[in-house]
């Protein structure tokens, strides 16, 4: 019984580590780092905080997160502005998120 | 007793369903109409859905109000080969916080026909209020989650019914669990109950952002009266959703793998929402 049980829990946490590292790929976290990377002086933590919030909760529910590294820097803003509408999202909101993608843009792939 | 996130239930005795004309729905749909063209005049986005037996642990932005309609077919019994029955949803769901979201089932009616449903015509089943709070986000953290309840009230009948949602986005592809707990009073004093254990699984893949393919599967255990539970039944079927800029829809087809005789063969259930 304690086989069967490691057996199927070692693969389940292998799977939710997995997933875990897929969904810091997509949507990395905000860290010093990344602070200091920030495409604009005027991005400060809380604002790259609060565009990952938003890239994480509202993106998700009409499609996955996209590989921001293929889209060119200059068309974000407008790819944002046109799907803002759809997300409900705020002005506030629609200017961290673009200050947030546009820092993971910049980031070393 | 059919796979029921989202549909209605047979009642235990047929020849005490209320069933009624068209002239006596007259009013409710009337009703239901005024409120789908104030809700077309307001701003809103149709949040779209995989899956329409399992629910997502997502929730509308706040805000937010939408309108899903839902329609149901099952067909052949293995107990009653003639029977049939269209159940019909309409939802207006509005999103309150950033993980809070309530819903309103208007009026959930059907049209039913074989000898189990008893006289063929239409029933209406009740109104509904769904709340759905989230946990966690599927992509953020190991793993999404979210709690659902919902309460229906209708002819001689409530209905309480609590979910555990859970959601991992791996990327395009989404898998979602439901583990659901019914539990059900009908009859003139609410004295006959029974209860069911219900779990749903789906997993869809995004192909594009306008097209999602994939599958639902749903176990459920019924216990009558609260006592010894009835054998499970199992429902599996492919699902496909489309998603458009202001419209989505998105449709289940479940064949019975089981064999029970009071349960439908096949049942297809659609749901589709719009923006306005």
């Amino acid at each position: 019984m304690k086989r069967l049980s490691f057996s199927i829990a070692l693969p389940a946490c292998a799977i939710l580590l997995a997933s875990c590292e897929a969904g810091l790929r997509s949507a990395p976290p905000v860290t010093t780092a990344f602070v200091r990377a920030a495409a604009r002086e005027t991005a400060n933590a809380r604002t790259l905080e609060e565009g990952r919030k938003v890239f994480v909760n509202r993106c998700i529910s009409c499609h996955a997160l996209p590989a921001i590294g293929r889209y060119d820097s200059k068309r974000i803003p407008g790819i944002v502005n046109w799907m803002s509408h759809r997300a409900h999202l705020t002005r506030d909101q629609k200017d961290a998120l673009v200050e947030y993608l546009l820092t993971v843009r910049s980031q070393p792939r | 007793m059919p796979p029921s996130s989202g549909g209605s239930k047979p009642f235990p005795n047929p020849r005490e369903r209320p069933s009624f004309s068209m002239r006596s729905i007259a009013p409710i749909l009337s009703l239901v109409l005024v409120i789908v063209v104030i809700v077309m005049a307001a701003p809103a986005f149709a949040g779209s859905r995989r899956f329409t037996y399992v629910y997502e642990v997502t929730t509308s932005p706040p805000g937010d109000v939408e309108i899903e309609n839902s329609i149901t077919w099952k067909t052949r019994k293995p107990d009653d080969r003639g029977f049939d029955q269209v159940d019909f949803r309409h939802e207006l769901e509005f999103g309150i916080t950033e993980k809070f979201q309530a819903a309103v089932y208007l009026a959930d009616w059907n049209y039913h026909r074989g000898m189990s449903a008893g006289e063929r015509g239409f029933s209406l089943t009740g109104s509904a209020l769904e709340l759905i709070y989230n946990l966690t986000n599927p992509v953020a953290d190991p793993i999404g989650l979210a709690v659902y309840q919902e309460f229906q009230g209708g002819y001689h009948r409530f209905e309480s019914e609590s979910k555990l949602l859970a959601q991992k986005n791996f990327g395009r592809l989404v898998v979602a669990y439901n583990a659901t707990l019914e539990a059900e009073w009908e009859g003139d004093g609410l004295e006959e109950r029974q209860g069911e254990f219900q779990e749903s699984l789906g997993l869809s893949f995004e192909v594009n952002p306008h097209l999602l393919f994939g599958a639902e599967f749903v176990h459920e255990i019924a216990f009558p009266d609260w006592s010894a539970a009835e054998s499970g039944k199992f429902f599996a079927g492919p699902n496909v959703s489309f998603r458009r800029r202001n419209y989505w829809a998105t449709v289940t087809a479940l064949a019975q793998v089981t064999r029970a005789g009071d349960e439908p063969d096949f049942q297809i259930r659609t749901i589709f929402g719009f923006s306005f």
